[in-house]
């Protein structure tokens, strides 16, 4: 099986982010899921669905792997990352399960 | 973890998540996917898994203050699983290794499936349970999963409770070990797995690997009863020369075993065993073996058994020392047989009553130079240059060397032959290589000082007669004495060379002053002055009667002297000299070339008619020789290869009552003719004993001088550490015992040099 250059990860609500692979895979969680030697069902079909998981904080989620990628070996200043203070716990518990 | 960056403070709510009850439902639903999937995972259809929904039933669980009985549970599962494995898959395989040893191999391969199933099982477990190793698992101080899961292989299938299975695996891999020493050819590859797999395993501490006690405390303990048993059995079986090379096969063996399928760390310890039985438990008997034992080694030069041997023994404690004590024994022994020789002969030739022939020594010093030579080679080619053998080597030759109380003699004697007659037509070269040789014989000896006098009285016969070959060899040789014992040694032997070089200028202006002179000389005259501290000569010169010609000749010279130099005493040792003379035979005029003394003798033959006889009494008046020079002297004219006189009756040796006649029939091709006085030659028993007695009066000197230096530096010291410090003076030149210094010590407290501290008599002061 080849494997493509994007995942798409799919919220509890149902509906879907298309993302790039390598940046998903900065969840330890996710990297799990697509590289143990069990080969889940995730790593075969490339469909990641998360049932606790609602799409605005999966947005979110995506939005920070891109805000850390971008800015992993950065030199220069880091410019602050957003996250709205309604959002702000249930971002945290999904960082925490997505080991983040 | 999250790290969102720059939070700022907003304002606003901050929504809870709606909360989720955490009842047992919850827990017996989370756990029953669980506990399905850990089964899938079991079956090898991890595939057809979702990994976030088991994830996430572990993650809810952990967070839900369920992890002990989610550990405890995965535990529980686990252990089923293994126990239910072992007993299906492995135990049934058993059987085959208490029947077949060659098919244990069997149990090995079984063992290995299991291993490697589970292993992979517990990989993708512990990615599942992540959440639970990361917190649950540290904050209670647990293995992770991975870790409970080789602990539970270990408890559960290796050292099982229930069956047999530590035992037979522990026999299957012995047996294979045992099998392969024999000569079989095993499958390596599933030893290899199963050790690995024993490594992999820790005790519960966590640094040892299981294979320490489960198989590596054993493998030794077996090893050494194997090696025991071989070790005897081969060393009766075969020669030592073969043994080594099968103890040698056995090093390497196991090292490649140890590399090949057992682990780096047990090698030092295997390698150990089979050093201890074959090797230290066998040192003696393989070095004292009766054929091909080191004896017969070393006879027969086999450098490559040699050198096995010595890499052999240097591997154990004492081996290195007990090969060494070998080597001192058998090189002790052979030099015992060369000086045995050497004193059967000199018994043999004393009763004759001939003095010992330069060829005795020739022949010792040959022998033990050929016996170093034999042992440079050993050294270079198969002890590897080790500096403990050659130490060993070295104080061996010095102990047999110094048994032969003619030994300094001999050598200064071989030393005399080869600048006077061997060096002819050699290279620079090989001249340097004998002379290097004899050096380092030289070295062994202890009694340096014997030597020096003996190299004295040699080299100034070889000066005076010049009979040396050449100049420069002779300092050469004095250079290399200098390098080993010092200056002080080799001062008079060159003040020796300063006076011949010194006659030489004299004698160029003695002719120049015999041009002007008024009364010149009937005879021409060649004088060495030579200076009498350096020169091993008698301080009062033997008597004679010199015919008048050479008196007056003598009384020029004298004038001559002293006349340059005022104040010097000239003290006349014609007998040390020689003549040319001119002899008229019946045939043709021959120039004869002798001693002083000969020629003195033939001149009493010029008084006299031809044909007359003269009878050895009237001689020994005339000339005024002692008896002994005289007899040596007539011996060489009368008895040699030119008889110039002829002798009644004739015979090889000289009486009181013969009588002696001009031998005008004379006659030889060559008109010039020297005539040798019987050569330097192995010193008479008497001469011996007079040398000796000198030897030990430059000691006494020595040792005083040695003492007084030492107190006069330390003005006051005890009686034991004057003696060491003498004794590490005079060490150089000879072994002084210490009751000799004992007693000079006593001489010059007589002399009042020293005297015993008031108090204490063990302690001296240094008077000055």
């Amino acid at each position: 099986m080849s494997e493509s250059e994007y995942v798409t990860l799919e919220s509890s609500d149902g509906f879907q982010f298309v993302i790039h692979r390598e940046v998903a895979m900065l969840s330890g969680t996710v990297k799990n899921m697509l590289s143990s030697p069990g080969h889940f069902t995730e790593s075969t079909e490339g469909v990641i669905q998360f049932r606790d998981i609602k799409a605005i904080i999966l947005e979110k989620v995506c939005q920070y792997w891109y805000y850390k990628a971008r800015h992993l070996n950065s030199v220069t200043e880091i410019p602050h990352f957003e996250i709205e203070p309604e959002y702000a716990l249930e971002t945290l518990m999904a960082a925490d399960f997505l080991d983040t | 973890m999250a790290s969102l960056q720059g939070k700022r403070t907003v304002r606003g709510k901050i929504r809870p998540p709606p909360r989720k009850g955490a009842s047992e439902v919850d827990y017996d639903i989370h756990w029953t996917t669980l506990q399905n999937a850990i089964t899938t995972i079991h079956e090898q259809k991890a595939h057809m898994l979702s990994y976030e929904e088991i994830y996430r039933c572990g993650y809810n669980l952990v967070i839900h203050k369920w992890g002990e009985r989610l550990y405890n549970g995965v535990k529980e599962l686990i252990e089923q699983y293994l126990e239910s494995e072992a007993e299906t898959k492995v135990v049934p395989v058993l059987g085959i290794a208490d029947t077949s040893p060659a098919e244990g191999v069997q149990v090995l391969k079984v063992m290995q499936k299991l291993w490697r199933h589970h292993v992979t099982c517990l990989l993708m477990m512990s990615d599942i349970l992540v959440h639970m190793d990361r917190n649950y698992v540290i904050a209670n101080r647990l293995p992770k999963t991975y870790d409970m899961g080789l602990f539970l292989f270990r408890d559960t299938v290796i050292r099982s409770p229930k069956y047999p299975i530590q035992s037979h695996l522990q026999m299957v891999l012995l047996n294979q070990i045992t099998l392969e020493r024999k000569g079989d050819v095993i499958d390596r590859g599933a030893v290899k797995s199963c050790t690995e797999m024993l490594l992999e395993m820790n005790e519960n501490n966590g640094n040892d690997p299981i294979y320490i006690a489960d198989f590596e405390n054993l493998f030794i303990e077996t090893s050494r009863e194997f090696y025991r048993v071989e070790s005897d059995d081969l060393v009766r079986r075969f020669d030592p020369p073969e043994y080594m090379r099968k103890v040698e096969n056995r090093l390497e063996e196991e090292q490649l075993r140890c590399s090949h399928y057992l682990t780096e760390k047990t090698e030092p310890k295997i390698r150990l065993i089979v050093e201890q039985e074959m090797i230290a438990k066998h040192l003696q008997t393989v070095m004292e073996m009766e054929n091909w034992g080191l004896k017969q080694l070393l006879i027969n030069s086999r450098l490559g058994d040699l050198d096995r041997m010595y890499r052999l023994f240097s591997r154990v404690p004492n081996g290195a020392r007990t090969l060494q004590g070998g080597l001192s024994e058998y090189i002790r022994e052979c030099g015992k047989s060369i000086n045995a020789n050497v004193q059967a002969s000199a018994i043999d030739t004393v009763e004759k009553g001939v003095p010992l022939g330069v060829a005795l020594a020739l022949r010792w010093v040959q022998e033990v130079l050929d016996l170093k030579e034999r042992f440079d080679a050993f050294l270079a080619k198969a002890f590897a240059k080790d500096k403990s053998f050659e130490t060993a080597i070295n104080s061996a030759f010095e102990s047999f060397i110094n048994l032969n109380p003619k030994a300094p003699e001999f050598m200064s004697l071989f030393i005399d032959n080869k600048l006077k007659k061997d060096f002819k037509g050699k290279s620079d070269d090989e001249i340097d290589t004998i002379l290097n040789k004899t050096t380092t014989l030289f070295r062994f000896l202890s009694d340096k000082d014997i030597f020096e006098r003996y190299y004295k009285q040699h080299l100034s016969s070889r000066l005076l007669h010049g009979k040396s070959l050449s100049d420069e060899v002779e300092r050469g040789m004095i250079s290399k004495l200098k390098i080993e014992c010092g200056y002080q040694f080799t001062s008079k032997l060159e003040g020796m060379f300063t006076d011949m070089r010194l006659s030489t200028d004299t004698m160029s202006s003695f002719r120049e002053f015999l041009e002007n002179a008024v009364d010149t000389p009937p005879v021409e005259l060649n004088v060495t002055v030579l200076t009498s501290t350096f020169w091993p000569v008698p301080s009062t010169p033997v008597s004679c009667n010199l015919p008048t010609q050479f008196l007056a000749a003598s009384k020029v010279f004298e004038r001559f002297y002293t006349s340059r130099h005022n104040g010097r005493k000239l003290t006349w040792h014609a007998t040390m000299g020689n003549v040319d003379l001119r002899a008229t035979f019946n045939s043709r005029k021959h120039e004869l070339n002798v001693s002083t003394m000969a020629a003195i003798v033939l001149l009493i033959f010029n008084d006299i008619p031809d044909g007359e006889t003269i009878p050895y009494t009237t001689i020994e008046q005339e000339t005024g020789l002692p008896a002994e020079q005289l007899k040596r002297t007539l011996q060489s004219v009368a008895c040699g290869k030119f008889k110039i006189l002829i002798k009644e009756p004739r015979s090889r040796d000289i009486e009181e009552t013969d009588v002696f006649k001009f031998n005008s029939a004379f006659s030889e091709k060559l008109s010039r003719i020297k005539i040798q006085t019987i050569a330097s030659k192995v010193e008479t028993s008497s001469e011996l004993k007079e040398t000796h007695e000198k030897v030990e009066d430059a000691r006494k000197h020595m040792a005083e001088a040695a003492i007084v230096r030492v107190m006069k530096n330390r003005k006051t010291l005890d009686h034991n550490n004057l003696v060491t410090e003498v004794i590490a003076q005079l060490q150089g030149r000879f072994n002084p015992a210490p009751s000799m210094i004992k007693k000079r010590i006593e001489a010059l407290i007589d002399r009042e040099y020293l005297e015993r501290a008031p108090g204490d008599r063990a302690i001296y002061n240094y008077l000055a």
